[in-house]
C-alpha cells in the first residue's frame, strides 16, 4: 500500500498540470490587477467574464459589486475581501462568484469561483418549475379546447333548435291551414253530393216532361240552350269535381299526417302511412325533377316514435334525393322489419352519388354542397339528431360514386 | 491533444431539427415542426419521426459525453414547449369514455415520454390523467385510487429507476389485481421486459405498439 504523502508533496509533482487547469478554467476566474485597473494576468474564466478583455485593456469596471475602486481602497495587506462578487456589463453578462481578494505589493489578486453545487440545485429547480409550468399550460390548453368545443356544440344546438322551431311553426301553420280548409271542404263535398242527387232528379224530371210534351217549340228551346250537351256534361263535370275534391282531401290528410300537430309526440305507429304521405307532399318537387318513386315496402311492425319528427327526416331524405337526381331518375323507398325488432327503412336514389371525401361529413351541422343560400346544411344533421339521439336508431349513408346513394334508417321497436 | 468522445451514430432523418435543438434555437424548432405538420404528417408521426429520435439521440450524446446535462435540459424544455404547441391538435372531440393514469416511474424526472403516451391516448378519445414527473409510489397509487382508471401507464426513461418501477408495479398489482398496466420508455428499450416480474404488465416498445394496444383496449 502506498504510504500516505503530504498533500503539497503530492501536488508539487503536478504543478504544471494544475497551472494549466487553473489558466484554462471557466469555473475559476483569476486575475491580477494594478491599482489603475490594468490586468497583469487573466485566466480564461476571468477573461470571459470581463467581456473577453485582453490583459492590457482595463476592464475593471466589469467588477460591479463591490466595484474595483472599493476593493483597491480596502485597508491592509493579504486577504482583504471574502464574499460574493458580482461581475458583468449589466446587460448581457451578469455573474455572481464566490470570491476572495488579496493585496500584495501594490497588486490585487482577485479569485472567484462559480458555486457548482448551487448552480446544479438551481438548474434542477428551474427544470422542475419549467415542467410544472408546461403541465399547467397544457391543462389550460386542454380546458380552452374543451370550452371551445362546448361553444361549438352550443352553437350547433342553438341552430338546430331554431331550425326545429321553424319546422314546428311550419307544422303548426300546415295543420292550421289543413284544418281551415277541411271545414269548407266537408260542406262542399256534402253539398256536391246533394247537388248530384238534385241534378239527377232534375234530369229525370226533364226527361219525363220531354216525353209528355214533345213539341216543336220545346225542341227549339232545347237547341237554343244546348240542353242535350249540358245534360251529358253534368256527369263528367260532377265526376271531375269529385276527383278534384278527393285530391284536395288527400292533400289535407297528408298535411295533417305530416304535421301531426294535434297528436301526442310519442306514438306507436305503422310508418307506412307516414312514408306515403310524405312522398305525396314532396310530389311537386319529385315531378319537377322527373323522379319516379318505386316502393319496396314490406309490412312494417308498429314502432314507438315521434311521427312528426320522423316525417321531417323522410322529407329531408326525399327532397335531397330528388335534388341529387336533378333531372330524371328513380327513388326507391323501402322498408322491412328488423330481426331484432323495429324497422329498417331506406331511400335509394339513382343520382350521381356522394364523393368518398365528403361522405364522412354529410351529417355535420352546416355542411352543405348546395350553392350558398339554397341549403342550410342542417337537414341531414337534424335528421341524424332525430333518428340517432332522439329515437336511439341509426342513420347511415352509403354511396358508390356514379351509382347513386342509399340512406338507411334503423329504428328500434321502442324509444330509449 | 485532448481525448475525443467516440462518434455517436445518428438515427434521425431530421438532422436539421436536432441541430436547432442543440443550438437552443426554439423558433427554428417551431418552424420545423410547423413545416412537418404542413407536409401532411400527423401528430403521432411527428412524435415518432422527429421528436422521439431527436430525444433518443440527445440522450446518446449525453451518455457519450458530447453534450452537458444543461444542454439536455434545454433540448428537453424546447420539446416540452413544442408538445404544448401541437397539443390542441391532440384533443379529440370524440370521447371514448375511458381513462388512463400515466406517470413516470417513481423518482424519474424525464416526463416527455409519459406526456406523449397521454397524447396518443387522448387522440383516441381517452381521458388521460398525468401525475407529474417524480411522483412517489404512494402519490401514484393515490391518483389511481381516486381516478379508478381503465389502464395505468408508466414510463422509464433512465435505467437507474428500474427498481422503483418494479416497486410501483408490485404495489399496483397488490391493490388492483386486474388493472391493465403498460410500461415503456428508453430505460426499458435495451433491457426489455426481462427484469419485470409482475404479471399482466404490457411492454410497449414504441408509439406504434401503443396505438395497437389502445385499439385492443378500446375494442375489448
Amino acid at each position: 500500500m502506498t504510504a500516505l504523502m503530504n498533500a503539497s508533496d503530492v501536488l508539487d509533482r503536478w504543478t504544471a498540470e494544475l497551472a494549466s487547469v487553473r489558466h484554462d478554467s471557466m469555473a475559476l476566474a483569476i486575475g491580477v490587477f494594478a491599482r489603475d485597473g490594468v490586468a497583469l494576468y487573466l485566466n480564461q474564466g476571468m477573461a470571459v467574464i470581463l467581456g473577453g478583455a485582453a490583459p492590457d485593456q482595463p476592464r475593471h469596471h466589469y467588477l460591479v459589486n463591490p466595484p474595483f475602486e472599493t476593493l483597491v481602497n480596502l485597508d491592509g495587506e493579504g486577504l482583504i475581501f471574502n464574499g460574493w462578487l458580482t461581475v458583468g456589463d449589466g446587460y448581457q453578462r451578469i455573474h455572481t462568484l464566490r470570491a476572495r481578494v488579496w493585496r500584495k505589493t501594490g497588486h490585487w489578486l482577485i479569485a472567484g469561483e462559480f458555486d457548482a453545487p448551487e448552480l446544479d440545485r438551481l438548474t434542477r429547480e428551474l427544470v422542475r418549475t419549467n415542467q410544472e409550468i408546461n403541465n399547467l399550460q397544457r391543462e389550460l390548453i386542454r380546458k380552452n379546447t374543451r370550452l371551445s368545443q362546448t361553444l361549438d356544440e352550443l352553437r350547433t344546438t342553438q341552430a338546430m333548435l331554431v331550425h326545429a322551431e321553424k319546422m314546428n311553426a311550419l307544422g303548426q301553420l300546415m295543420a292550421g291551414v289543413a284544418h281551415e280548409i277541411n271545414n269548407p271542404l266537408a260542406f262542399v263535398i256534402g253539398n256536391l253530393s246533394c247537388l248530384r242527387d238534385s241534378i239527377e232528379t232534375v234530369t229525370q224530371a226533364y226527361q219525363h216532361l220531354e216525353a209528355l210534351a214533345p213539341t216543336e217549340p220545346a225542341a227549339v228551346l232545347r237547341r237554343r240552350y244546348d240542353l242535350d250537351f249540358i245534360l251529358e256534361d253534368f256527369t263528367e263535370l260532377l265526376s271531375a269535381t269529385d276527383d278534384g275534391l278527393a285530391r284536395i282531401r288527400k292533400i289535407i290528410t297528408d298535411l295533417q299526417t305530416f304535421s301531426r300537430h294535434n297528436e301526442a309526440e310519442r306514438k306507436t305507429v305503422d310508418l307506412t302511412e307516414n312514408l306515403r304521405s310524405t312522398v305525396a307532399l314532396a310530389h311537386p318537387e319529385l315531378r319537377r325533377r322527373r323522379v319516379e318513386v318505386r316502393w319496396a315496402l314490406s309490412r312494417l311492425p308498429p314502432v314507438e316514435c315521434d311521427p312528426a319528427e320522423l316525417n321531417q327526416v323522410f322529407m329531408n331524405l326525399i327532397v335531397n334525393a330528388a335534388q341529387a337526381i336533378a333531372d330524371g331518375g328513380v327513388l326507391t323507398v323501402g322498408g322491412e322489419p328488423r330481426a331484432e325488432g323495429g324497422v329498417r327503412l331506406w331511400f335509394q336514389d339513382t343520382g350521381p352519388g356522394i364523393p368518398p371525401e365528403i361522405i364522412g361529413r354529410i351529417f355535420d351541422p352546416f355542411f352543405t354542397t348546395k350553392p350558398v343560400g339554397s341549403g342550410t346544411g342542417l337537414g341531414l344533421s337534424v335528421s341524424y339528431t332525430i333518428v340517432v339521439k332522439r329515437h336511439g336508431g341509426r342513420l347511415e349513408a352509403a354511396s358508390v360514386p356514379g351509382q347513386g346513394a342509399t340512406f338507411t334508417i334503423e329504428l328500434p321497436e321502442r324509444l330509449p | 491533444m485532448a481525448h475525443e468522445s467516440p462518434a455517436v451514430p445518428l438515427l434521425v432523418p431530421s438532422q436539421e431539427f436536432l441541430a436547432a435543438l442543440l443550438a437552443g434555437d426554439r423558433p427554428q424548432c417551431v418552424a420545423l415542426t410547423e413545416q412537418a405538420l404542413a407536409s401532411g404528417i400527423n401528430v403521432t408521426e411527428l412524435y415518432q419521426r422527429v421528436y422521439e429520435p431527436a430525444l433518443y439521440q440527445i440522450g446518446q450524446l449525453w451518455e457519450a459525453n458530447r453534450i452537458s446535462v444543461a444542454t439536455e435540459h434545454m433540448a428537453t424544455a424546447i420539446i416540452e414547449s413544442l408538445l404544448n404547441q401541437v397539443y390542441p391538435r391532440v384533443i379529440s372531440a370524440r370521447r371514448a369514455g375511458r381513462l388512463i393514469v400515466v406517470s413516470t416511474a417513481p423518482g424519474e424526472l424525464h416526463q416527455i415520454g409519459a406526456k406523449m403516451v397521454c397524447d396518443v391516448f387522448e387522440m383516441h378519445g381517452w381521458d388521460a390523467v398525468y401525475t407529474g414527473a417524480g411522483a412517489t409510489v404512494a402519490e401514484i397509487l393515490g391518483v389511481v385510487r381516486a381516478q379508478r382508471p381503465d389502464c395505468v401507464g408508466l414510463s422509464l426513461s433512465v435505467g437507474f429507476h428500474l427498481n422503483q418501477l418494479q416497486d410501483m408495479l408490485t404495489a399496483i398489482r397488490a391493490e388492483f389485481p386486474d388493472l391493465p398496466v403498460l410500461v415503456g420508455g428508453q430505460g426499458l428499450r435495451r433491457i426489455g421486459m426481462t427484469p419485470i416480474q409482475t404479471p399482466g404488465v404490457h411492454y410497449l416498445a414504441d408509439l406504434d405498439a401503443l396505438r395497437d394496444f389502445i385499439f385492443t383496449l378500446t375494442s375489448g
